[in-house]
């Protein structure tokens, strides 16, 4: 018992190793990785969370190793373990007046740069004449409209779209 | 030896300027050949110092975003554009692609496909929250291709030859680790300060940065020596209209000089590494793209810019034999147990 309580997760890279106690804080590294009620297939969720959220590690689940016990936000689940990391998401570099500044994932993603399609700066680099003067086909100005129809069939993907798409493929493994 | 050259421009633009005063016979316009040398020189060594700050300043998110959006614009037109039906709506008018209405053909179909696929994957990555875009090309090559900022494509050409989702997610994870490596920084970088100080040689009058700049127009020239001028040092604001002919610039060299050669060797393996990595954290098979890679003959018309395919397999299966990682490594699980996943959609449809 004592034994299953100090359960490490310890494992080694290149000469470093690594090792993870339970209780330990780690990082979530998906968008909306919902935390399951239990390891079956058709358990409940309990809370959705977000790249960078830190959740306590409570250890694999014996029977199926793959899915890890997580506290967060005053609830306990179980999240697939490829969504848990030690590190957490790159941060980002936004321009400012008074110069770059590092944002990390979670203020990035509601900073309004994430959602940004094509930007001003590119849709007149593929509309300017000088651009659109060959033979190439199709030309810049229809390879902006292109990328921008592709740029809003992409952001319009929801969670929910993601969400079957990781549960079909889960859905494969078992 | 960069020292030397500055130096010889620096003689070239003196002698000359003296040269043209002695030409016209008296002292007085030798003095003032002398002296428009001398400031000729200040303001080439000034431009030449300003064009060094763009190496050394930070790539932000929004320059990632403007020179990735122009890269892509490339991308799509030299591979002979997307398999997409646009939207009515589209062009500059464009605020909210959330809201642009798309309609439901069999090419928007695949794209929607493509996208859930590349996304669901891109989630995992190291940079979860960015605008990813998936695309497939028009072009019968066998290949897949990124731009900074989070835009992916693979060609039609690709599509064919996948036959379950596993490979496919491979060849994307591959993309997107080359966004999340920033591996196009190391090429752009350079080619900023190379392309700043050929404009800064062309407007010094310098033959050898007239010589570069020859597919522009005067007029372009102009309005790029302009924005050279206004340019202060440090970061630049590529989005902006008054600096639109330096991000041509910038660009048109970015994409000339990828389509020569390529990332180095080592960011491609690096980046089937992390691609990897991410394709067995999503819940696939990693052998469906190892199998892929290794399976193509060698030559331009597969995976062009890539090391040959062979390689690539023998380097991932290392990989995969390794186990173990860091906590929560996908390659702490015995990975042959993964699924293929058939493909989905419009793709399958087509098969």
């Amino acid at each position: 018992m004592r034994r299953a309580r100090i359960a490490l997760l310890c494992l080694g890279v290149g000469g470093a190793t690594w090792a993870l106690t339970l209780g330990d804080r780690v990082y979530i590294r998906g968008r909306d990785v919902a935390v399951l009620q239990s390891t079956a297939p058709t358990a409940p969720t309990l809370l959705k969370l977000q790249p960078g959220d830190l959740v306590t590690w409570r250890g694999a689940d014996p029977k199926k190793p793959s899915w890890h016990k997580v506290e967060a936000q005053g609830k306990t689940g179980f999240v697939y373990y490829a969504n848990l990391s030690v590190t957490a998401p790159n941060a980002e570099l936004l321009s400012s007046p008074q110069g770059a500044r590092k944002v990390d994932a979670q203020a990035f993603a509601s900073s309004g740069a994430a959602g940004k399609a094509l930007t001003e700066g590119a849709v007149r680099y593929g509309n300017q004449d000088e651009k659109n003067k060959g033979e190439l086909k199709p030309t810049m100005r229809e390879a902006v409209r292109q990328t921008q129809t592709l740029e809003a069939i992409a952001i319009q993907r929801s969670s929910d779209e993601l969400a079957a798409q990781a549960k079909r493929i889960a859905g494969e493994q078992r | 030896m960069k020292r030397a050259l500055v130096s010889l421009a620096v003689l070239v633009i003196v002698g000359c300027s003296a040269a043209a005063g002695f030409m016209k016979g008296n002292p007085t316009d030798i003095a003032q050949g002398v002296a428009e040398s001398g400031q000729n020189v200040m303001a080439l060594s000034q431009d030449l110092s300003k064009c060094d700050s763009l190496g050394t300043a930070d790539v932000t998110f929004d320059e990632e975003r403007t020179i990735g959006g122009t890269v892509a614009l490339n991308w799509v037109q030299q591979g002979g554009g997307l398999l997409v039906d646009p939207s009515s709506g589209t062009d500059a008018t464009v605020s909210d692609p959330k809201s642009l209405a798309v309609s439901d053909t069999p090419n928007n179909r695949l794209s929607k496909y493509l996208n859930v696929v590349g996304r669901n994957l891109a989630a995992r990555s190291t940079r979860p929250t960015l605008q990813w875009t998936f695309g497939v090309l028009n072009s019968p090559a066998v290949n897949a291709i990124s731009a900074p900022g989070g835009y992916v494509f693979v060609t039609r050409g690709l599509l064919q030859r996948v036959d379950n989702e596993a490979a496919l997610a491979g060849v994307l994870s591959h993309e997107i680790a080359h966004v999340t490596r920033k591996d196009a920084f190391l090429i752009y970088v350079r080619t900023k300060v190379d392309q700043c100080k050929t404009l800064a040689y062309a407007k010094a009058g310098q033959k050898e940065g007239m010589g570069a700049l020859r597919n522009y127009g005067p007029g372009f020239i102009k309005t790029a020596i302009y924005a050279l001028d206004s340019f202060s040092g440090g970061p630049l604001d590529l989005n902006a209209a008054a600096n639109n002919a330096l991000l041509t610039l910038f660009s048109d060299e970015f994409v000339h000089r990828y389509l020569e050669s390529g990332y180095a060797r080592d960011q491609e393996l690096g980046a089937d590494a992390l691609g990897l990595e991410l394709t067995v954290a999503t819940g696939y098979n990693p052998r469906g793209f190892i199998d892929l890679v290794g399976g193509l003959p060698p030559g331009p018309a597969f995976f062009a810019h890539h090391p040959p395919g062979p390689e690539r397999a023998a380097a991932m299966k290392t990989l995969l034999a390794k186990k173990g990682g860091a906590p929560f490594s996908p390659f702490a699980q015995d990975t042959s147990q993964l699924p293929r996943v058939p493909l989905q959609g419009e793709l399958a449809a087509a098969k």
